[in-house]
Formats: structure tokens, C-alpha cells, sequence
């Protein structure tokens, strides 16, 4: 039971929620997410995603966590599930240290 | 709006333009692009100078030389006006709407100043902004056109596009149709490159068009090299050089669209070059080749 409570409680703490002002769309099939209005001042560019990151990018309009991360990855790519983990928390560090989470 | 002023037609990368002023003397850098054609005016701007320009009330969007406001009221969407920082005077000030197609700008009467920023980077600002409307971006760029073929030179800023440029001009005699910031525009999924009134410093401009067949990335280096880039690397590098609608998510879309269209079907190369005849050759090959294929 304890350990249960614990891991429910770290994953809450863990929620990720993408920071509104940006506009993420495929141009000439290449992903790239621009900012907008308030946001180009701190976002100074535009970045480019790889297509998995793309579909990550679009799921984190409203709250999820690394775990639905990973099931949405698993039910679109044919990946074991240890590689869809790494892909996700890479994904979600490269997100954190670019201060593109809420 | 009233229009009861003079009015004239310019057209200026295919978009017709009406400017209705009692004044035109401060618009002579559009003369190449006078027209007489009143079909399908895209945009029509009502000029008049003023004693005294208000300051627009509303939500400052960007505070830089050009302030740009926000306005919530009225047929106007945007107003965007410059001030002279010392005497807090406002010189001149655009009130426009949401896309671009009206505009309404008040000039300090007796301001030489304020009457070049008219036709200058006012006028340049909303054209911008209108040719997204019209499958059009403006790019940070210098373009030539040669026996029929158009090419762009684009890179950060000092990187040689305009050297590039006036080699073509020099060894093949091609025509720069505009050294800094041509517009691009997509026609039956073809894109064609224009030469516009707004250049720059040096005014190397052209009233003309040609098919875009190229877009030439530009790196430095000592040694001339040539290499073709995937869409998903040129993409990245491309973006960053159009003036893109950072304001606006709808008009940011709009334009994002219209440039992927263009990027499928314009080859995009990186060319690490000297300043020389052998780097425009390069190039020149590298295009013909492609021509031969299509």
C-alpha cells in the first residue's frame, strides 16, 4: 500500500503541461514548432521536431504524464517498451531544459 | 474609410495597390511600379498628414523603433507608429485591418522625416504582412534572374548574399531583382520570385518576376562546394530567414502553409563558397543539370 501512495504521489508531482504561444506544424514535411505573440522574446527561433516528438508535442496541450507519454508512443510506433521510455524521458529533459514545460 | 483624395495604382509583386493622397512626391521609390490596371485592388491605403498624430490606444505588441499596438475596437486590428524618442513626438502612425487589405496612415505635416517613413518601411510593413494573404512571404534574401531561371541567395546577414548576387550580375549578367528582401509567391503550385521597392540601403531593385528555381543557402568557406539538402534541413534553415507573423496564429499558419508548398517543389542547396567565378559556375551547373530532368 505504502509504496503504491509513493508512486502515485511522484507521478503527480510530474505532471507536464506545454507552455501556450506556440504553433506546431508540419511544413514541407518537416515539424517545426514557431512562437508566438509574448513568446518570441523568450523563444527567440524556431525548432525542429522529429516526427515521434511532433506527435508527443500535440499530446501535451493539456496535462499529461511521462506514462501516457510512453502508451501513446507505444500505440503509434513499433518500439519495445524500455526504448519508448528512454525516447520519452529524453523528449521530456529536452523539453524541461529548454523551459518549454508550464 | 473615405476616399476623396487622388489616388494611385501600384503594383507591387502582383498585388494591386491603391494609395489615395493629396501628396505622392514621398512615394517616388514605387514609380517602377506604377500601374493603371484598377481590377482586383488587394489592398488601399488613405494618406493624409496631420499636426498632431495620437497615440493608438490598445495592447503594445512590440516596443521597438516601430511600435505596435493591438487594438481592440473599430475596424482597425493593428496600429503601428513611430515616435521620436527625444520630443516624444509621434511622425507617423498606420491603423490597419485584421488582414491587411485597409490601411489609414497619418504623417507629421512639414516632417521630411515622417514623409520618408511613408513609403518606406510603413508601406513596406503592411505589403508584408497583405502578401501573406496571397500565397506571398517576404524573405531576407538577394534574388537574380538569368536567361528565364530565378535564383535566391539567402544566409544570416553579412554572409555574402549580395556578393553572390552582383557575381552573377558581373560574370553572367543577370539582374538582381532585389538585393535584400525579395517576396516569394506561389502561383498554380508554382512559386515565382519578385523584385519589390524595398531593398535596403543600396535600392537594387527591379519591377520584374521569375520562376523560382533555386534557393542557394550561403556558408563561407575556402574551398567552393556545392550539395543538395533535404527538405528537413533546409526547412530549419529557411524558416528563420522569412518574416514570418510571429503576432498572429491564424496569419502564422496561413504563411507556414504557403512556404511548405514552396519548399516541395524548389530545390534547396547549401553552397560553401569563395567570392568567385567558380562558385557562381557551381550553381549555374547545378540548376541546368536539374532543368535537364524535369
Amino acid at each position: 500500500m505504502v509504496l503504491i501512495k509513493v508512486d502515485y504521489k511522484e507521478k503527480d508531482a510530474d505532471r507536464l503541461k506545454l507552455k501556450n504561444g506556440f504553433l506546431c506544424r508540419e511544413v514541407a514535411g518537416q515539424w517545426v514548432v514557431v512562437p508566438l505573440g509574448e513568446r518570441v522574446v523568450e523563444f527567440n527561433g524556431i525548432m525542429t521536431l522529429s516526427e515521434s516528438g511532433a506527435l508527443l508535442w500535440r499530446n501535451m496541450d493539456s496535462e499529461v504524464d511521462e506514462e501516457d507519454l510512453v502508451k501513446l508512443v507505444l500505440s503509434e510506433y513499433i518500439i519495445d517498451e524500455d526504448t519508448a521510455r528512454e525516447d520519452v524521458r529524453e523528449f521530456v529533459v529536452s523539453l524541461k531544459e529548454n523551459g518549454l514545460i508550464e | 474609410m473615405v476616399i476623396n483624395k487622388k489616388g494611385r495604382l501600384y503594383n507591387i509583386a502582383g498585388m494591386k495597390i491603391k494609395i489615395c493622397s493629396s501628396e505622392f512626391a514621398m512615394f517616388r521609390n514605387l514609380d517602377l511600379f506604377v500601374c493603371e490596371d484598377h481590377s482586383e485592388i488587394m489592398l488601399e491605403m488613405v494618406v493624409k498628414a496631420n499636426s498632431k498624430i495620437s497615440e493608438p490606444v490598445g495592447f503594445l505588441l512590440i516596443n521597438k523603433d516601430v511600435k505596435w499596438v493591438a487594438i481592440s475596437e473599430g475596424i482597425y486590428s493593428h496600429s503601428l507608429y513611430f515616435c521620436d524618442e527625444e520630443t516624444k513626438t509621434i511622425l507617423c502612425r498606420a491603423d490597419v485591418n485584421y488582414e491587411w487589405g485597409l490601411a489609414e496612415i497619418t504623417y507629421l505635416k512639414n516632417c521630411p522625416q515622417a514623409e520618408g517613413m511613408v513609403a518606406g518601411f510603413l508601406l513596406e510593413i503592411i505589403f508584408r504582412n497583405r502578401i501573406i494573404f496571397n500565397q506571398g512571404v517576404v524573405i531576407h534574401a538577394s534574388a537574380v534572374s538569368y536567361k528565364g531561371l530565378g535564383i535566391i541567395f539567402t544566409a544570416p546577414t553579412q554572409t555574402g548574399k549580395s556578393t553572390q548576387a552582383k557575381l552573377w550580375a558581373k560574370h553572367l549578367g543577370a539582374q538582381v531583382l532585389n538585393d535584400d528582401r525579395p517576396v516569394l509567391r506561389l502561383e498554380n503550385r508554382r512559386t515565382r520570385v519578385y523584385g519589390t521597392p524595398w531593398s535596403g540601403e543600396k535600392r537594387l531593385f527591379l519591377n520584374k518576376a521569375v520562376e523560382l528555381n533555386a534557393i542557394i543557402l550561403l556558408e563561407q568557406a575556402k574551398e567552393n562546394r556545392l550539395k543538395g539538402l533535404t527538405l528537413s534541413t533546409s526547412c530549419a534553415q529557411i524558416l528563420p530567414r522569412c518574416f514570418l507573423p510571429y503576432y498572429d496564429l491564424e496569419i502564422m499558419d496561413k504563411c507556414l502553409k504557403t512556404l511548405g508548398e514552396m519548399l516541395l517543389g524548389v530545390p534547396v542547396y547549401l553552397l560553401e563558397c569563395k567570392p568567385d567565378r567558380e562558385a557562381v559556375d557551381l550553381v549555374f551547373r547545378a540548376i541546368l543539370n536539374r532543368q535537364k530532368y524535369l
